[in-house]
């Protein structure tokens, strides 16, 4: 660390000196994949002129490092003019004759240059295995969600997401809390907001999400599912900016280059606030409280020292709060009434996280770049509420500050490059107040009103740790073959554990544009703050553990691409709800009785490690792709075929039972294991995707979703507990469960959007107003499988309900007509 | 510069052990354990054979519905006990313990939509019942105030132990034979 600290300052003071330098410019074309040669390239600053040989390139002598406008003149492609950025001796410069495709052709690490801007890429190719890449453009106007282009990776293979859920997704059968979102490799505390109406990242400074579903390399972390790793916009020529407008909520960004053009930097800044609960007013009964609001806001800066050296600062983050309260009024009327558990309840909700990040990109004259970043990240949860026996007021704060830098270097230019990063996180926990912890877990209905079920636990939890990390990556490249051997190290110190992920991929890319890609890994994740609580949870939980490998295959046709992926993850040292699991001692910090009983004995933990799984799989990805700003047909069909199956380890009672043990027992019950596995909750068998889109022309868009998937799991309920427990008078049924777990499901889910873009194109920009309407076809998808607590067992009750999606309009018959649920936005960019 | 062929021939040469360093991270991942763990097997049948057994559960009951029988009687209530102590544990209770407690260790009523008055308890848990009963019965004055501490005993039955059970030298009986359990004191360094 300490050698770290000195060879930072020594780049950063060194990173200044400038020299003539010759730089090579290409001149390419993107849709043929190929070089053009006898292109006449003029630098209009030094007035010289050159051409390009038979590779399509030329070798142009500067005065110095900086920006310069090149004229690119080739027979059949006219006049190409890009400004550029020569930044080191023997750069590569890239003249594109049009919009690249996505699967760009290596580019030796070197800025991509169109008439459009400039896009810095990595000194090598990011992994092809198991990655999908979108532009903003490809998944901002997908129908069905509303225009958060953030759902959109929801319809990329190896993705599992509810139809109308809260932004959660399942990657590859791994559970949805093991996944990590990041900004521009920035850690990200949650992705939507409550009830998943909204991101928390703005649509318009995003520039491209890839999505990491498995086997992807060492540089990412704390993670055993997926990684969703957003890019945001990196270019700013002018003041403009971007507003919306919904039914729930605004949002407005503005963004500029320092100075006159953009050679300084630039700055970008955005922010969002609803107003569901003004929406919601009018239509909440007498009687119930509901004050949903949130809040999301972005900053992003970057400043140009000199060529060689750029300071990037960034500031974002986002609050979400939620007031539910139903009044106890004494109707005494089941078929009026809320749920018997929820009358007199009450929550009070808030949640936060922020991420403030200074960071610092040096790229050499040799093909070497340095990106360091110093930040903090936090996230606070605060939770006021009563229901049934729980009684929860607590504070949750886990954050932290980092130190981060991380290299890429060419070894040897075109063969073998370097990536390796290290990372010093101080870690800082914090969580006081009472927690409530589920003590029944084999019962899958938790009663709240039974103190069997649930209890109140008390919390004082403080520490502040070291949570350290490093990784380093080979790549190796040899004719077709490409190999990527690396490890990661990680320390975690509020547990105490250090793990070594050794990671890679192999991949073989032929002359045909057929590349066939294989890779294994093993991943780990540190488990949620309250599990590894050390007055309320278990401080001796292990890291959860995963084992991923995959194959592919896939065939690009000029705008069209093929592949096929197959996968197999292995998921050890799950974190599960564990009633066995007990420590012998523990401080009591019940501020009532710790001084009368300051230590208690044999006190549960809650959680361990007990829990395993697997999951495995295919997809297949038909995609026909279309540059950002051409007319024309693009979309892509997804199929993907999975199942995903877990063991808890629980000690499984005979079934039918479900009996009252002695402490004595449970200690050795504990040892006693079960060989059941069974379907993830999440699971779902069969996933499609079709989207097709087509742009008319500037003023008009249309595009169309069909979205086809298995229901999840559920298990049948074969009676009732005859209604033991009551509220305030009022009989609630627990239902009884069969023990075959998870072996039943619903009718499949499908349905068919559409979305329709007009534009209005001003010289200062464009407005746009969309239409969406959803479920066309009317089709009655079942929503869940759901039991009224009011009532006892019956034919009806538990009963199938239909999931949302369409609206009924009064008629005169009383009948009512449905109609497909539509919805209708503005959005103006300036 | 490393001219191209001397970059073929170095990865020639690599070739070979790139492959066996990727086989040999893809078998160091597969850590699943191939082999039965047989002793492991037997230390959880020894911890079994630990678990009680019926004779036990039988024995418990017996010593404390007895406790409860003399106790009633010195309290004038004993129809009033049996009612309860059927209430509580629902098998049908006579003044004979061992023809009681005989049923003791069957199976219990189980909780269903039928009859939830009663949850089934495992046989540690019936005997955690019988054992706190007993004791209980022994301290009480049984002459004194019968009804009361009937009522008490009453209120920390299985099926309402917890929500009602406030009895402390009963609750806490109960509270450590099915919850906390014997402590064991671990010092480090003295196992041998």
């Amino acid at each position: 660390m300490r050698r770290l600290l000195v060879i930072i300052p020594v780049f950063l003071c060194t990173a200044g000196s400038l020299a003539a330098l010759d730089v090579r410019v290409r001149v390419y074309d993107p849709q043929e994949n190929k070089a053009i040669p006898d292109a006449t390239v003029i630098v209009l600053e030094t007035r010289q002129k050159y051409y390009t040989d038979g590779s399509g390139t030329a070798v142009v002598t500067l005065p110095d490092a900086g920006f310069y406008t090149f004229r690119a003149i080739a027979p059949g492609y006219g006049i190409l003019q890009p400004r550029l950025q020569a930044t080191f001796e023997n750069q590569l410069l890239t003249i594109f004759t049009s919009a690249p495709n996505e699967e760009k052709p290596d580019t030796g690490g070197t800025q991509i240059v169109t008439d459009q801007g400039i896009q810095v890429r990595g000194k090598e190719e990011k992994q092809n295995l198991s990655r999908y890449n979108v532009r903003l453009d490809e998944v901002k106007r997908i129908p069905g969600q509303f225009g958060e282009a953030l759902r959109g990776v929801e319809n990329l293979p190896g993705v599992n997401a509810p139809p109308f859920g809260n932004g959660d997704i399942v990657l590859r059968g791994a559970n949805e809390n093991a996944n990590t979102y990041l900004l521009d490799e920035l850690p990200v505390g949650y992705p939507f907001h409550l009830l998943g109406l909204n991101s928390v990242v703005q649509n318009d400074i995003i520039k491209s999400i890839d999505i990491y579903t498995g086997a992807y390399p060492v540089n990412f972390g704390d993670a055993t599912g997926g990684v969703i790793a957003i890019e945001t916009v990196d270019e700013v020529e002018k003041f403009g900016g971007h507003t919306t407008f919904t039914l729930w909520s605004a949002s407005v960004l503005f963004k500029a280059p320092f100075g006159e053009d953009s050679d300084k930097g630039y700055w970008i800044a955005g922010g969002r606030a609803s107003y569901l609960d003004q929406t919601l007013k009018a239509y909440i009964p007498s009687g119930f409280t509901l004050i949903p609001k949130y809040q999301d806001g972005q900053l992003k800066v970057r400043y140009n020292l000199n060529p060689q050296n750029t300071i990037y600062f960034y500031a974002y983050g986002s609050k979400d709060s939620l007031i539910a309260k139903i009044d106890d009024r004494p109707t005494w009327d089941p078929t009026t009434e809320p749920p018997p558990e929820f009358v007199g309840a009450s929550v009070a909700l808030d949640r936060v996280f922020h991420t403030e990040a200074i960071r610092h990109v040096y790229r050499s004259s040799a093909a070497f770049e340095l990106d360091t970043r110093v930040f903090y990240h936090n996230n606070i949860a605060f939770t006021d509420g009563t229901l049934g026996v729980i009684d929860i007021n607590q504070k949750l704060e886990d954050g932290y500050a980092s130190v981060r830098t991380e290299a890429t270097a060419e070894v040897l230019a075109n063969y073998i490059y370097f990536d390796a990063g290290l990372e010093a996180r101080q870690f800082r926990y914090r969580y006081n107040g009472i927690a409530a912890r589920n003590t029944d877990p084999a019962d899958q209905r938790t009663d709240l009103f039974d103190s069997n079920d649930a209890t109140n636990i008390f919390v004082n939890d403080s520490s502040d740790a070291l949570y350290t990390s490093g990784y380093g990556m080979l790549t190796l490249k040899y004719g077709w073959l490409e190999a990527k051997p690396g490890a990661r190290v990680d320390y975690f110190g509020p547990t105490k554990q250090r793990v070594i992920d050794p990671r890679g991929t192999l991949a073989l890319r032929f002359p045909t544009d057929t590349t066939i890609t294989g890779g294994a890994g093993i991943y780990h994740r540190v488990p949620d703050p309250q599990q590894y609580s050390e007055t309320s949870g278990n401080p001796d939980l292990r890291m959860e553990s995963a084992e991923h490998v995959a194959v592919g295959i896939e065939q690009l046709l000029g705008n069209w691409s093929f592949r096929v992926e197959a996968f197999r993850q292995i998921y050890k040292d799950i974190v599960v709800e564990d009633i066995y699991a007990q420590t012998p001692v523990r401080l009591n910090q019940n501020p009532l009785t710790r001084y009368q009983e300051p230590v208690l004995y044999n006190q549960p933990l809650f959680f361990s490690n007990d829990g395993t799984g697997w999951s495995d799989g295919f997809e297949i990805l038909i995609r026909l792709n279309k540059p950002e700003k051409k007319n024309g047909f693009y979309g892509w069909l997804t199929y993907t075929w999975s199942r995903s199956l877990r063991n808890d380890h629980q000690y499984v009672p005979e079934p039918g039972t479900n009996p009252v043990y002695s402490a004595e027992e449970k200690r050795i019950l504990a040892f006693l294991d079960n060989s059941r596995e069974i379907y993830a909750d999440f699971d779902r068998r069969n996933i499609i995707n079709l989207i097709i889109g087509y742009k008319v022309n500037r003023e008009w868009q249309i595009g169309v979703r069909w979205r086809y998937t298995t229901s999840r799991p559920f298990t049948e309920i074969t009676g009732d507990d005859g209604g033991v427990r009551e509220n305030n008078g009022r009989p609630i049924f627990d239902p009884v469960y069969s023990q075959r777990t998870n072996e039943l499901r619903l009718k499949p889910y499908h349905r068919l959007d559409i979305r329709i873009d007009r534009f209005f194109n001003y010289e200062w920009g464009y407005g746009n107003v969309f239409f969406e309407a959803l479920n066309l076809y009317l089709r009655d998808n079942p929503g869940g499988y759901a039991w009224d607590s009011s009532q006892p067992f019956s034919a009806t009750n538990p009963s199938i309900t239909p999931e949302f999606g369409n609206i009924v309009v009064p008629t005169g018959d009383g009948q009512g007509l449905r109609v497909p649920l539509f919805n209708i936005g503005v959005e103006v960019k300036f | 510069m490393i001219p191209a062929l001397q970059i073929h021939r170095f990865f020639a040469r690599q070739a070979s052990l790139l492959l066996a360093l990727f086989l040999t991270i893809g078998c160091a991942s597969d850590s699943a354990d191939q082999i039965e763990d047989r002793e492991e097997t037997v230390f959880y049948l020894t911890l079994l054979n630990g678990l009680p057994t019926a004779q036990e559960v039988i024995n418990a009951c017996e010593q404390s519905h007895q406790s409860g029988l003399n106790c009633s009687s010195t309290g004038g209530q004993q129809n009033n006990y049996l009612s309860a102590f059927e209430n509580a544990f629902g098998i049908d209770a006579t003044t004979s313990a061992g023809t009681t407690c005989s049923n003791a260790a069957g199976k219990l009523p189980q909780i269903t939509g039928a009859n939830p008055a009663v949850p089934e308890l495992s046989f540690g848990a019936r005997i955690c019942y019988f054992e706190c009963s007993k004791n209980y019965w022994d301290s009480l004055n049984c002459s004194v105030d019968y009804s009361a501490s009937l009522s008490d005993w009453s209120n920390c039955r299985p099926a309402v132990r917890s929500s009602f059970c406030t009895t402390t030298s009963l609750n806490d009986c109960l509270k450590q034979c099915l919850e906390t359990g014997t402590v064991y004191w671990y010092v480090p360094g003295t196992a041998n």
